[in-house]
């Protein structure tokens, strides 16, 4: 809105009563640089910080509500030790660990260990849990800050001893 | 092709740490190398581990006795669809180290 009837008609201006009165109707000022879409200011997602959660050798990602099955066959001798492949995590903060042990054999217990990491080498342990006997078990977790996970496993027993497992990850935000 | 393993991993002994696995990806032969930063234990043995499946992995040869500095060592005839490298620490202490792979057709 111009000063005088003239400006609000885009006529020449009748006295310029206002410093805003020289411009016209239709002109719009350019404010501050509008934020880009999607933006939040302090989201470190969206303000420039590194969003890429992938690693060269970790293309599996962890997401919420979608079970991830880490392994459906993973045998294990007596006094064996393994480690499952990392994976980063997208929007995981929490979750649970399904492990079903199909077969122990002369198996006393299988400890399964979730690990986390940040750099994709070094991890240290999240959450265990040790199983006696075949059948389902599950374990969660919460709060974590890490940006990879794997889970390792150990068997113990008689020598000859054999455990067949599957064990499946689901993750939340909580 | 070539990978880089590991850049800092520490591997303290009692507890073997595992590599991500590399699709061979029709080669057949690797040269694993690693380079050891930093050894209050005894030695590294490193392990390659051949699997088809992601799960289960068998011993391939393994290397023994690394110390301090500069290791490399190669092996052909290779028919596993992905391998990675186990390290173990023998004697007391942690092992800080650097590792990588070449895979190729021979």
């Amino acid at each position: 809105m111009g000063c005088c009837k003239s400006c609000d008609e885009g006529k020449a201006c009748e006295g310029g009563k206002a410093a805003a009165c020289a411009t016209r109707p239709d002109l719009i000022i350019p404010g501050p640089d509008p934020a880009p879409p999607g933006l939040i200011e302090g989201d470190p997602e969206n303000s420039g910080g590194t969003t890429d959660e992938s690693h060269p050798l970790i293309p599996l990602a962890l997401r919420p509500a979608r079970p991830l099955p880490l392994n459906d066959r993973l045998k294990l001798g007596n006094g064996e030790a393994t480690a499952s492949s990392a994976l980063h995590l997208e929007g995981v903060s929490s979750g649970s660990v399904d492990l079903v042990v199909f077969v122990a054999s002369s198996i006393s217990s299988v400890e399964a260990i979730l690990e986390g990491g940040v750099d994709g080498e070094n991890f240290s342990r999240v959450a265990s849990m040790v199983l006696s006997s075949t059948g389902f078990a599950r374990f969660r977790f919460r709060g974590i800050r890490f940006r990879f996970l794997r889970m390792t496993y150990s068997a113990s027993g008689s020598p000859g001893g054999v455990a067949v497992l599957a064990t499946t990850l689901n993750g939340s935000r909580n | 092709m070539y990978s880089q393993l590991a850049t800092k991993l520490a591997v303290v002994n009692g507890t073997n740490q595992y590599s991500q696995p590399i699709s061979m990806a029709g080669a057949n032969a690797y040269r694993f190398s690693i380079t050891v930063f930093n050894n209050t234990a005894t030695s590294l043995t490193a392990t390659p581990q051949g699997s088809n499946d992601g799960q289960n992995w068998s011993d391939l040869t393994a290397q023994s006795s690394i110390g301090l500095g500069y290791t490399t060592w190669a092996a052909t005839q290779i028919s596993h669809a992905m391998v990675r490298l186990m390290y173990a620490v023998v004697g007391t202490g942690t092992i800080v180290l650097a590792a990588d792979v070449y895979t190729s057709q021979q």
